[in-house]
């Protein structure tokens, strides 16, 4: 299925109410990994709602996004428990590797990166996620390994 | 009505149940601060500058008061140590993310947030931080200057373009920190689908979305404003007019008037530049013996141009001299200009840029209702069940109508937009019918057709209202929907469903604004506007109405003070003798008897050599026509051609006098919008030059043509015309009620909204069969 057969899927599922945009959102998301502008466009006229007000509802939500993402994305926890225990530090040394800021996506296209406020390993603090696997106990020294591990994946 | 009570600072207040305490707090007369808050606007809560204390006995809470609903006995502290400590806090925060510059800034003097920063001594330095720093200047829009590190996130722009314009071009983006003010996607305003409103500017309390023009030139306290009726398009809005010295620097719609309400379109908020034009007459000209246009006084051209038609009418006859009028005259100007073609010209050839239309739409209602002009009024769009829009392209040059129509349909009122090109109002409809130009009235009659067949009209309405509709029921036998849909370009099917939408919610209202270059909105595609309103109970009701508009800024006016080449002042036919005779005992003189022509035929008849005089009063009717060398040419053939205008032209370059008039925003009198709205205009700005008011240039040629007909002053000459304009019953310009006075006049103040159901069996609406 191409993603012009997915999304006429996912239009079909939903009820054509202003209630339906959160989960139509979610639904085109999970086809293209972030919000293209069409499509959003395509869900207002779907929702029968004005564009400009999808627009706003869906910056409102960490949860989408709006450029493609990277293959992996790393999520650095700075929540308290990580906070204390150094959690700046990791984040900064990813930083450092990947060359970009929070919210972005390295040059080749292999890591998103975004700082979280807690993921709830606060036992493993300081904590870093990537893709559905938490690495605990984080030093700045493994760093470097972790994410090679997913490069060369 | 249910009631309570509350107590502000101590003093007992009663308000309706429902009310707010801000409400409740303006009742009492004390002050209570806002941001966020705009009358003219839905509550958002966005600020909390107007926190108030409620008092509930032991321990207290701040509320905000533009939205926290009155208690019965509420205790309120609007300015208790609580209050303003909250105040302070609030100040201090927006200004610690604002750019404080206010020394340069544009909003300087009308900033709110300045306003409240003196009031509560607040300074900016309490908190550092961060601070956003967005693009100075981020759009390039031609009109708005756009700097969001001004904003304070009040989101009265995107309420102000929902609500008002019904555009949707605002939204907020993000949240926290990195929450902003933007268009959908980021884009450029253009791009966005900005209809250069400019309401998110107006409703801007600080200088975050701002004007352009003016910026760094002038600061608000030097500006004078001044309110007058704009005479861009029919809709008589009023608008306040800031000005510098003999500059307009700005217009802002004006909240209590009744036409509209605060909001303004693109051409009534910018396009003022023709005011201040360099190209504007200052001085009257006049031809030399070489024939080289040279300067003269006003008096020697009005000698000039007086002598010149005089020649024409003594040598070459009374029919072979025209007189054609702009859209944007008072009622009095188009008074005198249709008496001195008459009773000094002798000639009935007087006319104005939309004459045809406005004809044509008061022939079709007088024949349909018995009334000759819109039935209803604007604001009758925003309670209509359902509405079509047909014509222009209503945003740009009928825009009243257009954001009422997107006010009802945001309501839940079917919007049906019909219009070749997928203009802007096709983005909030129902649905868009894209038909072949021209083919308006075969859509008309396809509808009537469906809802006729299919039994969708308002039987009831039919029987007690109207007569005549087995005429139209024989008439609408012969039509066939297979043609309709050939010549609309649409298929049956969508005529089918067209006719059903527009049915479906009764009473509805049709929105029909007439172009310059279309000729093919006549009497009979009106009758067809009215038929069809009729079928549906939508004539003479509430929220139900054609809503006709011609295309002149007063063409209304112009109509009913008698600046139609087959019409007397009060639509008095110059071929009933009784009329006649009523304006000779008015005049002194008998009017002709041999109807005169529109601008159009004018043109032919110059051509034809016919016409050897012509005077222009505010018109280029190079504006009127597609082919304009062909209208130049024949131009060129006139023995005298008299140009009277306020901006120079090539008009002037073929003229034998140019007389140098002012505009529309400089002048005294009255006009009369399409719901007959009659409104007195103030002069904005003083008169520079050797200029005169067009009123007073003809005035001027009539005292030399005819002493006798000279008017002895503006309100004497709306008196004279009120003798023959029954509607007017006896109005004055100082009758007339600052929100001005819709005619028929009566007794009220406000005139009438719309016309009455008829009672009689002989009075009752008339359909008509199509054609």
């Amino acid at each position: 299925m191409n993603a012009k057969e997915r999304l006429d899927k996912v239009f079909a599922k939903h009820h054509r109410s202003r209630d339906a945009l959160i989960p139509l959102l979610q639904d085109i998301q999970e086809i293209y990994g972030f919000l293209p502008p069409e499509p959003m466009a395509a869900a207002a006229r779907f929702c029968r709602i004005d564009p400009v007000e999808v627009y706003g509802v869906a910056t409102f939500y960490a949860q989408f996004k709006f450029s493609q993402l990277g293959k992996n994305t790393v999520m650095v926890c700075q929540g308290t428990a990580c906070h204390v225990m150094g959690g700046a530090r990791i984040l900064e040394e990813v930083m450092n590797q990947l060359g970009v800021e929070p919210g972005q996506t390295s040059k080749d296209g292999m890591f998103t990166l975004e700082r979280v406020a807690c993921i709830g390993a606060c036992a493993l603090a300081p904590a870093m996620v990537v893709n559905k696997d938490t690495h605990g106990r984080m030093k700045a020294e493994k760093v470097t390994e972790i994410l090679n591990a997913y490069r060369n994946h | 009505m249910a009631t309570g009570t509350l107590k502000i600072n101590g003093q007992e207040v009663e308000v309706e149940k429902g009310s707010t305490i801000l409400q409740a707090a303006e009742k009492a007369g004390i002050y209570v601060p806002v941001l966020c808050y705009h009358p003219l606007l839905p509550l958002e809560e966005a600020c909390r500058i107007c926190v108030v204390e409620d008092v509930r006995g032991d321990w207290s809470t701040l509320v905000a008061a533009c939205v926290y609903p009155v208690r019965n006995g509420m205790v309120i502290q609007t300015d208790s140590p609580m209050v303003i400590e909250a105040r302070k806090t609030i100040m201090e925060l927006l200004l610690s993310d604002h750019p404080n510059d206010c020394m340069t800034c544009y909003a300087t003097g009308s900033c709110e947030l300045q306003d409240l920063a003196h009031i509560y001594q607040v300074k900016s330095t309490k908190y550092e931080g961060a601070r956003h720093k967005y693009t100075v200047d981020s759009d390039p829009s031609p009109y708005l200057f756009i700097d969001m590190n001004k904003c304070i996130l009040c989101r009265r722009c995107i309420r102000a373009c929902h609500e008002i314009q019904g555009a949707d071009i605002w939204t907020k983006v993000g949240r926290g920190f990195d929450q902003r003010i933007s268009t959908a996607f980021g884009l450029p305003l253009a791009e966005a689908g900005c209809e250069d409103c400019g309401h998110c500017a107006d409703f801007c309390p600080v200088d975050a979305i701002g004007y352009r023009v003016g910026r760094g030139e002038v600061r608000s306290w030097q500006l004078k404003g001044t309110a007058t009726i704009c005479l861009h398009c029919p809709s008589g809005c009023r608008a306040q007019y800031d000005t510098l010295k003999d500059k307009v620097v700005r217009v802002v719609g004006n909240a209590e008037s009744p036409s509209n309400r605060g909001a303004l379109c693109k051409a009534g908020r910018f396009n003022f530049n023709f005011i201040n034009s360099p190209d504007r007459l200052r001085t009257a000209a006049m031809q030399n013996a070489q024939r080289e246009l040279v300067p003269c006084s006003t008096d020697e051209a009005l000698d000039a141009a007086a002598a010149a038609l005089q020649k024409v009418r003594d040598s070459h006859g009374v029919n072979s001299i025209a007189v054609l009028c702009g859209s944007m005259l008072t009622n009095e100007e188009y008074y005198l200009a249709q008496k001195l073609a008459r009773c000094a010209l002798f000639t009935n050839h007087v006319d104005n840029a939309s004459g045809a239309w406005q004809q044509a739409i008061h022939e079709a209602m007088s024949a349909s209702l018995g009334f000759g002009a819109m039935p209803g009024s604007l604001q009758d769009i925003e309670r209509a069940g359902a509405v079509l829009v047909m014509g222009s392209n209503t945003i740009e040059k009928h825009a009243m109508a257009a954001i009422r129509a997107r006010k009802a349909a945001r309501g839940g009122a079917p919007l049906i937009v019909v219009h070749p090109s997928p203009v802007p109002m096709t983005k909030t409809a129902n649905m868009h019918l894209a038909i072949k130009a021209g083919s308006e009235s075969a859509l008309l009659q396809g509808l009537i057709k469906v809802i006729l067949t299919e039994e969708l009209y308002d039987k009831a309405f039919v029987e007690k209202c109207t007569q005549d509709f087995a005429k139209l029921e024989r008439s609408v036998q012969k039509i066939n929907l297979g043609d309709v849909a050939e010549k609309t370009g649409l298929s049956e099917e969508q005529i089918r469903d067209a006719g059903r939408l527009y049915a479906s919610r009764r009473p509805a209202c049709l929105v029909h604004g007439a172009e310059p270059l279309d000729n093919t909105a006549n009497e009979s595609f009106y009758r067809n506007c009215v038929n069809l309103q009729l079928l549906l109970g939508s004539v003479g009701v509430p929220g139900g109405t054609p809503c006709l508009m011609g295309f002149g800024g007063n063409g209304q006016g112009a109509g009913d003070f008698g600046a139609l080449p087959k019409y007397l002042p009060g639509y008095r036919p110059v071929t009933s003798s009784p009329a006649r005779k009523t304006a000779a005992k008015v005049w002194g003189v008998s009017p002709p008897d041999k109807p005169g022509m529109h601008c159009s035929k004018v043109f032919e008849a110059i051509e034809r050599g016919e016409i050897k005089g012509l005077y222009l009063i505010g018109l280029n009717p190079l504006e009127l026509v597609p082919n304009k060398k062909r209208l130049e040419s024949a131009l060129a053939r006139l023995d005298v051609l008299v140009v009277q205008d306020c901006l120079s032209s090539e008009l002037c370059e073929a003229a034998q006098v140019v007389l140098p008039a002012v505009t529309f925003v400089e002048k005294r009198g009255t006009a009369t919008n399409c719901e007959r709205r009659i409104q007195r205009l103030q002069p904005v700005l003083a008169l520079q030059g050797d200029v005169r008011s067009d009123f007073d240039l003809i005035n001027g040629l009539l005292g030399r043509l005819d002493g006798e007909l000279q008017a002895d002053s503006l309100e004497s000459a709306f008196a004279e015309a009120g003798q023959l304009i029954s509607d007017l019953n006896g109005l004055s310009h100082e009758t007339i009620a600052p929100e001005g006075v819709q005619w028929p006049v009566g007794d009220g103040p406000a005139g009438a909204e719309r016309i009455a159901l008829p009672e009689g069996e002989k009075s009752k609406f008339k359909f008509a069969a199509v054609k």
